[in-house]
């Protein structure tokens, strides 16, 4: 049989994902003809790796960059935002090698590789961290614009509109450049920042010395550093990013396109937090916390250094924050279901055929938004423990990852080398490390007192 | 937005069903088609260590949980 009638034969179960995605590939073939780093080339294949970077600039992380720079101002805490989004990029880009290598979503390669007992507690860890995270970005929404006198019910609704607009288009490309336009206003810190008039040279200090910390390490300082490290480094980053790469349809040889779009979103992803962290400088001394969870809070505690513009832009990030973090925690929710389910579980579905993917996207949105409107929920419980639970949540994951990226029989060439395999196992180790030394401090707090 | 519009069209005017799909077999790798999906990989061997550490990690992630909780229960107390 001649190669055009076996393919004829073989059409017969093609899908209107399948010719979507073939789509993007087809543009993506005839723009790697002219070079692998062609700005069109890179606007095609960047994506997964901004939108889960600045998705995890969430609502809870931004507030608790800002609860970090009101409470230990400008010193120790900025290179260290840059240690953690290092451990990011060594983590995520392992889930982009998975992706592109075995065509298959995270969850569904745990369930395959290792069976169904071992998956449900992975698929626990997740949904239980998605569901608490979720709240918290309707908790950034209603008080992001709660600081503009929009009354909460409005606002939750309206996030959740967004967010059923964007899975409406059932087109992975429509979605994610929807996503990754709304992630852009991530960039509304800078602008703050620079309005409170940052201290150039404490900054440039603060990196080169690693220091101050004032207080030195006491039980908050602890909780301080678990959450700017679940602020970069969660389990919802591992399923989202490489069933996204999936749905896009990278293959090996997008790899190092698929990395420089996980660095160049890191990169973006850290300034922000930075930025984050020097604007609510100016509130050192000030006894500003996460639990400050009214965004307005700490808007209104900016506005006599930073202006009502500034208080205003930063208002708006929070907004943002919780909003895109929910487009994409609800999205890697659905992947989830569905790669474990067997249901059709992409954006390029169309609505009637990914009916329970989509259901799930946005029933999983709709319950959160849901539990921020009951009056007296401990919302601020949630926001306490959310990235903590997340650290926590992570040395599990990691090892599954860690085991599937140096599985030859599904990776092949994609495999870990030694050195990726070093420092996946340095960002296991400082995760337990940080994780053992909250243990320490909540049942022995007089050990860091 | 309408460069968003105009570059969504340009995607779809390319997956328009045409009178034959091998293209789409020419353009996606065989396992990236969703009847592919159907093929599992099967279970891999787990040495006795990988199950231990397994098992390490995740007692460890539940005392931790405990931990988490009960800081939340002393910190509401507190507040």
């Amino acid at each position: 049989m001649d190669r055009s009638a076996e393919l004829q034969q073989n059409t017969e179960g093609i899908t209107l994902e399948d010719r979507r995605r073939a789509g993007d590939r087809r543009q993506v073939r005839q723009l790697r003809r002219r070079g692998n780093w062609t700005p069109r080339l890179l606007w095609l294949l960047v994506g997964p790796g901004i939108l889960v970077m600045l998705g995890e600039n969430d609502a809870p992380s931004m507030l608790s960059y800002a609860a970090t720079g009101a409470q230990y101002g400008i010193g120790f805490f900025l290179p260290f935002v840059v240690f953690t989004f290092g451990m990011a990029f060594v983590v995520q880009e392992m889930t982009v090698r998975l992706g592109a290598a075995t065509h298959r979503g995270h969850a569904e390669l745990i369930f395959d590789r290792f069976g169904p007992f071992w998956g449900w507690f992975a698929m626990g860890d997740l949904l239980l961290g998605n569901f608490l995270t979720l709240v918290t970005e309707f908790i950034g929404v209603r008080a992001g614009l709660g600081f503009f006198g929009v009354p909460p019910v409005i606002s939750v609704l309206g996030a959740l509109v967004v967010v059923g607009f964007a899975v409406t288009t059932a087109r992975y490309w429509t979605w994610e450049r929807i996503a990754m336009g709304l992630a852009g206003f991530n960039a509304l810190f800078v602008p703050v920042a620079l309005l409170a008039h940052p201290h150039w040279a404490a900054i440039g200090h603060a990196f080169a010395t690693w220091g101050p910390l004032p207080g030195g390490l006491r039980n908050q300082t602890v909780v301080i550093l678990l959450s700017n490290i679940g602020a970069t480094v969660t389990p919802w980053m591992l399923f989202f990013q490489q069933s996204a790469v999936v749905d896009k349809g990278l293959t090996p040889d997008d790899v190092r396109q698929g990395r420089f779009d996980t660095a160049l979103g890191a990169i973006l992803a850290a300034t922000f937090a930075i930025a984050t962290i020097v604007a609510t400088a100016t509130l050192f001394g000030h006894p500003m916390s996460t639990s400050s969870f009214q965004a307005a809070e700490f808007a209104q505690a900016l506005e006599p250094y930073i202006g009502h513009v500034g208080a205003a832009l930063f208002a708006l990030g929070i907004f943002e924050a919780g909003l895109v973090a929910a487009i994409t925690i609800a999205t890697s929710s659905a992947y989830a279901f569905g790669e474990v389910t067997g249901k059709s579980h992409s954006l390029n579905s169309s609505l009637r055929d990914g009916l329970p993917f989509y259901a799930v996207l946005l029933l999983s949105a709709a319950v959160a938004a849901g539990v921020v409107l009951i009056p007296g929920a401990p919302l601020e419980s949630i926001i306490l423990i959310v990235n903590v639970i997340a650290v926590l949540s992570m040395p599990p994951a990691l090892l599954f990852l860690y085991l599937l990226v140096n599985d030859r029989e599904i990776m092949g060439d994609l495999a870990n080398t030694r050195l990726a395999n070093v420092l996946a196992i340095i960002v296991v180790v400082i995760l337990i490390t940080a994780g053992l030394l909250f243990g320490v401090s909540s049942i022995f707090p007089s050990v860091f007192s | 937005m309408d460069t968003l519009k105009r570059q969504t069209m340009q995607h779809e005017q390319r997956v328009e069903p045409e009178v034959s799909d091998s293209w789409v077999l020419e353009e996606l790798e065989p396992d990236q088609l969703v009847g592919a999906k159907a093929h599992r990989f099967g279970l891999r061997e787990l040495s006795p260590g990988v199950r231990l550490l397994m098992w390490a990690l995740r007692f460890y992630a539940v005392l931790m949980l405990v931990a988490v909780i009960y800081q939340v229960v002393m910190t509401v107390r507190g507040g």
